[in-house]
């Protein structure tokens, strides 16, 4: 890489060089290990040539290189050798991001990596070459990151207008490299259209659906996609055709118009979230260089272009995608964050780009005439190349997704950095990858689907029978029918017949519930608004509010199968705290505490008085010479040194000296420059100068507390007003605390991981401080030494193979060199040295049991070793190690080898214990929601041991469980352990059934073990009877299970479907979403899966509901749920009482829905038996439009929205009370058809009652078309009365509104549609029937009586002998309340219990917190 | 420049949701100032917490019977009283299709045989006599209707086969909708359509016979038999005298008639064209069919026929115009007085009863139920832990 600027071609000063000649320099850089890609590529000779005369032919002047397809295919293969090999030529910095990337993405072997970009495939398949070998390097690269985005589905959005700017998409992408020219440079007066910067896309953000201008047209696009509406259309249409026609065709479209206008604003409203959301983005600000002005400036997210240069502090988001031109650390690299893009949560370094590098303090902004050429945007997060062409020096010097700061990003551990826009807004790779959000379908809604295709059905029997009616009618009469007109002058049935048919898709078209769709939504948007409204679901810690982010899958919560639950972050908090070491075998424990208040509160720990003893004597205990004359500790002192000393160094904790300040306002006026970097120094210099006796140990309360020299507090002073004076207008979301108090001297450690942030953090604690570290030295203050030197040697990064990672180290003053290492247990203790003597021996025994201990308390035990090595030994090895570092072929294999050869014959030194503490009111909420039937499967990253104690902590596994662990090494390993297992289980159930039917049970039948019968309807049921089982599946194991092709995935959910809790540990991101994926599909199972991480997305997305923790780890996987959660606990209420309700209220609410439409059209129906069938309706037509729109859309809604079943303390009392939603028992596949008898029966009733009323009496058609809707009306009013469980004033003026409404209506109707002539015949209809005779009234009360009675009685004696659990529940509380009704009213809510559920407290409450609380509702217990 | 426009669009349209929006929410929920401060507690208003005072009543036998006992104890006096109304209402119902001419030069032969043979004349209508004997006396106001059955009145076709707009006065109207009766020899059909065309026009005479054979007139009443919110505005001539030359200028009658519209009724010279009654009441379908429609009331100021219509014997003269066998239909001539609830349908009370008394036997069985399960059912509940819900 040295030869970097050398052998930069340097091409003639054509104003946009072509890219190929960047490609050009990096193939013949990359040349050797591009021998890979060129192996697999048997046509690549002819291919290289190509190549090279696309190089030679840079002479050629301009762009015009590129047109060419072939070329430009070419061009891009180069690149992508170039790149297949990640950071080739880079070996600094091919450790880093090596030892960066802890999250393995171990695909399942069926799995192929996807292309996601449908541009560059369709563009790979335009130039016809083999999109396999061309991309091959480099999709295997993008695939480790990208696989978290793999499993979503990209929409193709095809919608009209993309296809409309497809021309202009086309041609920008043929220009297939973009060329950036610093805005600065431009003429002031360019006119926009020639600027070079104009084609490319600004900084503005539109996630939004609509426009002002497309929002109609694109509105009513998208609704007549809907099979509904279409229907509605046809029939509108249908009605235009004179001969059929039933309705005037302004009432036909009446239905259309008011569901359609209805849903417009509907569709107007979300969006509008999504505009407020972007808008929030879009005026975000930032600084960018203003030529005019000579400084930076602050300036909206939304008006910065390519070709600005951005200015950025540290925490600051990234508003677009730049090239990283200035920064200000000496070393040229800054660190971003990725985790909002790529869900990786260890810090990525970038690099300024080369040429700019070292112009510290002399670069500036306006002297930056480079002009950038890069690739076109592309999906990618990690293809970018390109090269900056340097103004004087017209240097080429390329550029890699190294130099790149991608949007959304976060700045982190740097003060500043500038950089030059390269791709904005809609380019950025950010958006790129953003997909919109998914339509989800909910359950209940596919089945409603379902109902409604038979209502389909129905409708066609219910027009053929009509049809057929009406040719039979006409066939009756011989030649004419006298008096009556037909257009066509014989008579003709069948023709009749046919043209009847249509006349009854219109008149019957209520059948299908159109307007079912949109109260669905309607329903849906204000059970959100209540969830969101919720007070129990508010977090005041967090000021969060529960958020719904999907509208139309309410009902879901309430039928959850299967919860999947992500562990860090969200069954525990992801804060780390140090509980417990061993140090040589004596163990040393750490009570938690909690420390700071408010908002800043965050658990730490006690110090122990024992080892702080230990630690500040030491210098006392500094007394044992040795030949040599040096100072020695005793064997446990200097273990104790070691111990910490490893703690504080053995990590890849980046030390700041201060908050990363920037000496740019927000507003871009330089400020503070001197005292920033003065204060800083001046730290620098007095902590150097700080000696053991300047700063003795304190062993006080407040042991880190440092003495404040009177200077630095006049510096902290100026800085801190300065600080403070900031505007704070940014968007600081992660800043810390920007009040530095004393204590704050210290330095601000920044770490990858919380688990190394709690050792570091434990040893300052104890005064061993890490102050200051490079990439080569680190300055550490020990209590008895006071501040040493350390060069550090080698960093031996952490992998999940090793699972530890170490340091060599040279201490600067005694040039001693010391491995440390750190690791899980399970791979550290065969490293350590087989002891010989009895106090090893002891030691390691004694380490051995502590670990155990730790464990069982549910620690993240790690194991600290050493190793003194030799100047010449560790000499042979570092030549070993840089052979196998400088190797092409096998390199990792080697390294590996290289690896092991130094941690090896290890010194114990101890091990450490570290907290993960568990989330506020996780057990209860676990056990509640187990209690309610959920199969709960916890997916973890973390490793076997500390997930298990978790399980067990937060009691996902109870003591009396027993837990089968799977840890296969091989597919046939797999299999074998799984059909062990499965065969075993299936004899004990078999067993266990043959004695329960024989005991007279009886209830259970052994199932044949389909994949289907599963989770049926009695999962939990069956796992108790068989003994509680809990099983711990690997990431390993899992690959050979979740593989499609091993035919092992029926046998694995066989087996889980025995086990009450099933722990997967070692999962990457994307097998959690293929978990959750093959139980969705597999077993059928509705899915919840929660998570709080970026590593959560993939199976929060692939879940039928997904629901993100906003928690400390960004806001992704927040993004990407469907409800958003502060809390854990908060799942118990929200699945619990909303779930129960909103799928509760919605069945009943579709039923009804479908019975009170099927039950007019019946009535309508039943009309036509009498008038010949002809299709004639005696109700009049805007009664009919309006009837299910109108006059009966209030009660739906009542139930819909504000209907209980039950109230909300007993559903949470009573997590059973759960399976009427999990097992659908409200809403089952015969309701449909109960519901259709139901309104058979009252149809009959109605019209037949009317017809019998009104026999032979001079009544018009009009009256009694009001008579028989009046009767429909109050009989469905009556329905909705027995549906309703709960009434409140809103059910009560739902009912009573709707009736009076209707009457308003109709007696302002008539008297007014004389004025309309096709609706004269309804005038003052509704007048005569009202007041000349009490017939109508008379009808409806006796119509709507009996008609309701068949149901009123079967639900009061279904109540009294077979209530259900929910009925049965309200009937114990009923009497409760009558004998007792003080203890009821004291009972306290679940929820409102809170605890602060460490680890130990969980464990000593256990289960007795469940009974004792049940009891108290007087209920038994669940043994 | 596009962009920006529509930015600016979107920016104003914005503006004014969200002052809609305001106003909505500030009519939905008050402490909307306090959610734009920081925190977004919500409210803890009883309606945004779905904690709003409810009744949740179970509905079980023993919550259930009460509903019964009081439906039963309400519908069965309400059945009685009107069966009972339904059962003082009297009525002389006589059908007539096939009556026999008195025509002497028809051979005795019936009036349908008589319209449908090939040499009858419209000009010349049958005439038949309706004997019948009335043996109680029709108490209170009597009025007289005819009575169709089988006939379509509400079939589809028929339904929308006339102009409201014609029939409201106007002469200019498309008569769209009364095809193939809107036109004759060119000129526009008054009144238009199937529903005029087929206007029923038999006409009746009620006589009382005397012992002696005389023969007393009944004095009907042809008036007041429409609704008067249809006499009053949904029919009315067009301006102009009611003569063929007046108002119904250049139109034609309907094929079926024998008289033109403006000469319906002689008697009453108000009584014609569009207004008048018979049409009217024709022109309102019936809703099934079998149907009777109002054709006169017999007039009370006459001595004789105060407030009843005497018992005896009677005739009616049928003027027989009307065919009916060819679609199987009858005719028949209808006297009756009428209750609070029309004529004489004794169905509602009856239902009422029996409803009344199912309601009853159900109270009954779900108290024994009651009694009997009612504790039972929920002392099972006490002592089941079962609670899995299978």
């Amino acid at each position: 890489m040295a030869a970097q600027g050398a052998d930069g071609v340097t091409p003639p000063a054509g104003a946009a060089a072509a890219g190929s000649a960047v490609a050009a320099a990096l193939l013949e850089r990359s040349h050797p290990p591009a021998g890979r890609t060129v192996s697999h590529n048997p046509t690549s000779p002819e291919r290289r040539g190509h190549v090279r005369s696309a190089s030679q032919g840079t002479q050629l002047p301009g762009p015009s290189i590129l047109k060419g397809p072939e070329r430009a295919g070419t061009a891009r293969r180069g690149h992508a050798r170039a790149f297949s090999h990640g950071g080739v030529g880079l070996e600094g910095l091919d450790e880093v991001t090596r030892a960066g990337s802890k999250t393995e993405f171990t695909l399942p072997p069926g799995h192929e990596a996807r292309e996601r970009s449908g541009r560059g495939s369709t563009a790979r398949q335009r130039h016809g070459s083999r999109p396999d070998s061309l991309f091959r390097g480099h999709s295997r690269q993008a695939s480790r990151s990208e696989s978290v985005y793999t499993l979503r589905q990209t929409q193709q959005t095809s919608s009209l207008f993309d296809c409309l700017c497809f021309w202009r998409k086309k041609t920008l992408e043929e220009a297939r490299v973009r060329v950036v020219v610093p805005n600065h440079t431009v003429p002031p007066d360019t006119p926009a259209k020639q600027h070079p910067n104009a084609a490319f896309a600004n900084n503005y953000v539109r996630t939004t659906k609509y426009t002002v201008l497309s929002f109609l047209p694109k509105n009513l696009f998208e609704q007549f996609h809907r099979f509904a509406n279409l229907y509605f259309l046809f029939i509108v249409l249908l009605n235009w055709v004179p001969e059929i026609s039933a309705f005037g065709r302004e009432v036909a479209m009446l239905p259309l118009v008011f569901v359609m206008g209805v849903t417009a604003i509907k569709d107007l409203f979300e969006d509008r979230r999504r505009y407020l959301s972007d808008r929030r983005v879009n005026t975000s600000t930032c600084r960018v260089y203003d030529r005019d002005s000579g400084h930076y400036v602050q300036r909206l997210w939304r008006d910065v272009r390519v070709g600005d240069l951005v200015h950025l502090s540290c925490d600051e988001l990234i508003p677009a995608d730049l090239l990283l031109l200035h920064c200000s650390d000496s070393q040229d690299v800054c660190y971003i964050d990725t985790c909002n893009l790529d869900g990786e949560t260890n810090l990525k370094q970038r690099r300024v780009v080369r040429g700019l590098e070292g112009k510290h303090e002399t670069f500036h902004a306006s002297k930056f005439f480079g002009t950038v050429e890069c690739n076109t945007p592309t999906t990618k997060l990690y293809r970018f190349h390109g090269s900056v062409i340097h103004q004087r020096s017209q240097q080429r010097v390329p550029i890699t997704s190294d130099n790149l700061m991608l949007r959304e990003g976060v700045l982190k551990n740097t003060d500043y950095v500038e950089g030059i826009v390269v791709y904005a807004g809609h380019e950025t790779k950010a958006l790129l990858n953003n997909g919109g959000p998914r339509y989800k379908r909910s359950k209940l809604e596919r089945q409603m689907n379902m109902e409604v295709i038979y209502c389909v059905i129905i409708l066609l029997l219910l027009c053929f029978t009509g049809a057929t009616g009406s040719g039979l009618w006409l066939g009756g009469f011989s030649d004419t029918v006298p008096f009556f007109p037909y257009s066509y002058n014989s008579l003709n049935p069948p023709l009749e017949g046919f043209i009847t048919f249509w006349t009854f898709v219109i008149i019957l078209q209520v059948m299908i519930p159109v307007s079912l769709y949109v109260t669905l939504e309607i329903i849906k948007l204000m059970q959100v608004y209540h969830i969101h409204n919720d007070l129990e679901l508010y977090d005041s810690g967090t000021n969060k509010r529960t958020e719904c982010r999907a509208l139309n899958i309410t009902e879901e919560l309430g039928q959850v199968q299967y919860l999947f639950s992500d562990k860090t972050g969200t069954l525990t908090e992801n804060k780390m705290v140090f509980r417990q070491c061993t140090i040589g075998g004596i163990d040393y424990s750490h009570d938690a505490v909690m420390e700071g208040t408010g908002k800043f509160e965050k658990p730490s720990f006690v110090l122990n008085r024992r080892l702080q003893d230990e630690l500040s004597h030491m210098d006392i205990q500094l007394s044992v010479v040795n030949h040599t004359g040096e100072l020695l500790f005793t064997p446990h002192a200097a273990r104790v040194r070691d111990f910490f000393l490893l703690m504080a160094c053995c990590n890849t904790v980046v030390v700041a000296k201060h908050p990363h300040k920037d000496k740019l306002s927000s507003s871009g006026t330089t400020l503070l420059e001197d005292s920033a970097d003065e204060s800083s120094q001046t730290i620098q210099s007095q902590t150097l100068a700080t000696t053991p006796e300047e700063a003795p140990l304190e062993t006080s309360d407040a042991p880190d507390f440092v003495r404040t020299p009177k200077k630095w507090r006049r510096k902290l002073a100026i800085g801190k007003t300065d600080w403070l004076s900031l505007p704070l207008s940014l968007p600081r979301k992660t800043s810390r605390s920007n009040t530095p108090t004393p204590r704050e001297l210290r330095p601000i450690f920044e770490a990858e991981s919380p688990d190394e942030m709690a050792l570091v953090e434990a040893a300052y604690k104890y005064n061993v401080k890490l102050l200051r570290r490079t990439n080569t030295h680190m300055v550490v203050s020990l209590p008895a030494e006071g501040l040493v030197e350390f060069e550090i040697l080698n960093v031996l990064p952490f992998d999940s193979d090793r699972k530890r990672m170490s340091v060599i180290l040279r201490h600067v003053a005694t040039q001693q060199i010391v491995l440390y290492t750190k690791g899980a247990d399970s791979n550290m203790l065969p490293l350590v040295e087989t002891a010989t003597d009895y106090q090893s021996q002891e030691i390691l025994y004694r380490t051995q049991q502590q670990l155990n201990v730790s464990s069982r308390r549910g620690l993240r035990v790690l194991v600290l070793a050493k190793k003194n090595l030799s100047e010449e030994e560790y000499q042979d090895w570092l030549t070993a190690h840089r052979e196998a570092e400088s190797l092409v072929g096998g390199r990792e294999h080697k390294l590996q080898r290289s690896y092991a050869a130094m941690e090896n014959r290890l010194e114990l030194l101890g091990c450490t214990g570290i907290e993960d503490r568990l989330q506020e009111g996780v057990p209860e909420t676990l056990c509640a929601l187990r209690e309610a039937g959920i199969v709960v499967w916890v997916l973890t990253g973390d490793k076997q041991e500390t997930a298990i104690n978790i399980a067990y902590s937060c009691r996902l596994f109870s003591q009396d469980m027993e837990v089968i662990k799977i840890n296969a090494r091989s597919k046939n390993a797999a299999e074998r352990t799984v059909n062990f297992y499965l065969d075993q289980l299936e004899r004990e159930r078999a067993e266990v059934a043959g004695a329960g039917g024989g005991g007279g049970g009886g209830g259970w039948k052994r199932r044949p073990p389909t994949p289907a019968s599963l989770w049926s309807t009695d999962t939990a049921s069956t796992v108790e009877r068989g003994g509680k089982k809990a099983l711990v599946v690997d990431g390993k194991t899992l690959t050979y299970f979740l593989d499609s092709r091993s035919q092992l995935q029926i046998p694995f959910l066989r087996l889980t479907g025995h086990c009450s809790a099933v722990l997967c540990c070692r999962t990457t991101p994307l097998q959690k979403a293929y978990i959750v994926r093959i139980v969705k599909n597999q077993l059928g199972a509705l899915t919840l899966a929660v998570g709080d991480g970026a590593n959560d997305v993939s199976m929060i997305q692939t879940a039928d509901v997904g629901v993100g923790i906003s928690g400390q780890e960004g806001m992704q996987a927040v993004m990407a749920s469907d409800f958003a959660l502060a809390r854990f606990r908060y799942l118990q209420r929200l699945l619990l009482v909303h779930g129960h309700w909103c799928y509760d209220r919605l069945a009943r609410m579709v039923l009804y829905f479908l019975y009170k439409n099927a039950t007019f059209v019946f009535v309508i129906f039943w009309y036509q038996l009498y008038c010949g069938f002809s299709g004639a309706v005696m109700i009049d037509q805007i009664y009919l439009s309006l009837f299910n729109l109108m006059f009966t859309s209030l009660p739906p809604f009542a139930i819909g929205i504000y209907d209980q079943d039950c109230p909300a303390e007993l559903l949470m009392a009573q997590p059973h009370l759960y399976n009427q939603g999990r097992l659908s028992q409200v809403y089952k596949p015969h309701s449909f058809w109960v519901n259709m008898a139901d309104a058979l029966y009252q149809s009959i009733v109605i019209f037949f009652f009317a017809a019998q009323a009104y026999e032979d009496t001079s009544v018009d058609i009009w009256e009694f078309g009001t008579t028989v809707t009046v009767m429909c009306l109050v009989t469905m009013l009556l329905h909705a009365c027995i549906e309703i469980k709960s009434w409140t004033w809103i059910h009560a003026a739902a009912i009573v509104l709707s009736l009076v409404f209707f009457f308003v209506f109709a007696l302002v109707y008539n008297a007014v549609c004389l004025a309309f002539p096709s609706l004269a015949g309804s005038y003052w209809v509704i007048q005569m029937a009202t007041t000349d005779s009490p017939t109508l009234y008379l009808a409806a009360v006796l119509a709507g009586v009996t008609a309701v009675l068949p149901r009123l009685v079967t639900r009061s004696l279904q109540h009294t002998f077979r209530p259900s659990p929910v009925a049965r529940a309200m009937l114990r509380r009923r009497r409760a309340e009558e004998s007792h009704p003080m203890e009821v009213l004291s009972t306290v809510p679940w929820s409102s219990s809170t605890s602060l559920s460490s680890v130990s407290v969980v464990r000593t409450s256990e289960y007795s917190g469940v009974g004792e609380r049940l009891e108290q509702n007087g209920m038994p217990s669940v043994a | 420049m596009k962009r920006v426009f529509s930015q600016q669009c979107e920016e104003l349209v914005i503006k004014v949701v969200q002052r809609f929006e305001h106003s909505t929410s500030a009519i939905m929920s008050s402490p909307v100032s306090s959610e734009q401060t920081k925190t977004k507690r919500p409210s803890s208003s009883k309606f945004r917490q779905q904690q709003l005072p409810a009744w949740q009543p179970i509905l079980t036998a023993g919550t259930v019977l009460p509903t019964f006992f009081v439906i039963g104890v309400a519908f069965i006096p309400v059945g009685i009283a009107l069966l009972t109304f339904s059962g003082n209402v009297q009525e002389v119902v006589k059908e007539y299709t096939q009556c026999n001419s008195i025509d002497p030069a028809h051979n005795n032969a019936t009036c349908d045989e008589v319209l449908s043979s090939p040499n009858h004349t419209a000009a010349t209508p049958c005439t038949c006599h309706i004997n019948f004997n009335v043996t109680e006396s029709l108490n209170g106001r009597v009025y007289m209707y005819y009575g169709l059955t089988n006939f379509y009145q509400n079939h589809r076709r028929y339904v929308k086969s006339r102009d409201v707009n014609q029939l409201m006065g106007q002469t200019d109207s498309a008569l769209s909708d009364c095809s193939p009766f809107a036109t004759a020899d060119k000129k526009p059909i008054a009144p238009c359509g199937a529903i005029a065309n087929s206007l029923f026009n038999d006409t009746f005479e009620l006589k009382m016979l005397s012992s002696a054979g005389a023969e007393l007139a009944v004095p009907l009443v042809r008036t007041g038999i429409a609704w008067p919110s249809d006499k009053k505005y949904k029919f009315e001539n067009p301006p102009g005298p009611l003569t063929a030359d007046g108002a119904f200028k250049n139109t034609a009658k309907p094929v079926n008639w024998k008289r033109a519209v403006y000469e319906l009724d002689p008697a009453h010279p108000e009584n014609n064209g569009y207004e008048n009654e018979d049409l009217i009441v024709w022109m309102r379908t019936a809703a099934l069919p079998t149907f009777r429609k109002l054709w006169a009331r017999v007039n009370e100021s006459a001595e004789t026929f105060k407030h009843s219509l005497p018992a005896g014997e009677y005739r009616i003269v049928v003027s027989y115009a009307y065919p009916v066998t060819s679609f199987g239909g009858t005719k028949r001539i209808i006297l009756s007085t009428t209750s609070l609830l029309g004529g004489k349908n004794p169905f509602l009370g009856v239902a009422y009863i029996v409803v009344g008394c199912i309601c009853l036997v159900l109270g009954v069985a779900f108290l024994i139920i009651h009694v009997k399960y009612g504790k039972r059912g929920t002392d099972t509940i006490t002592n089941r832990t079962d609670w899995s819900g299978h």
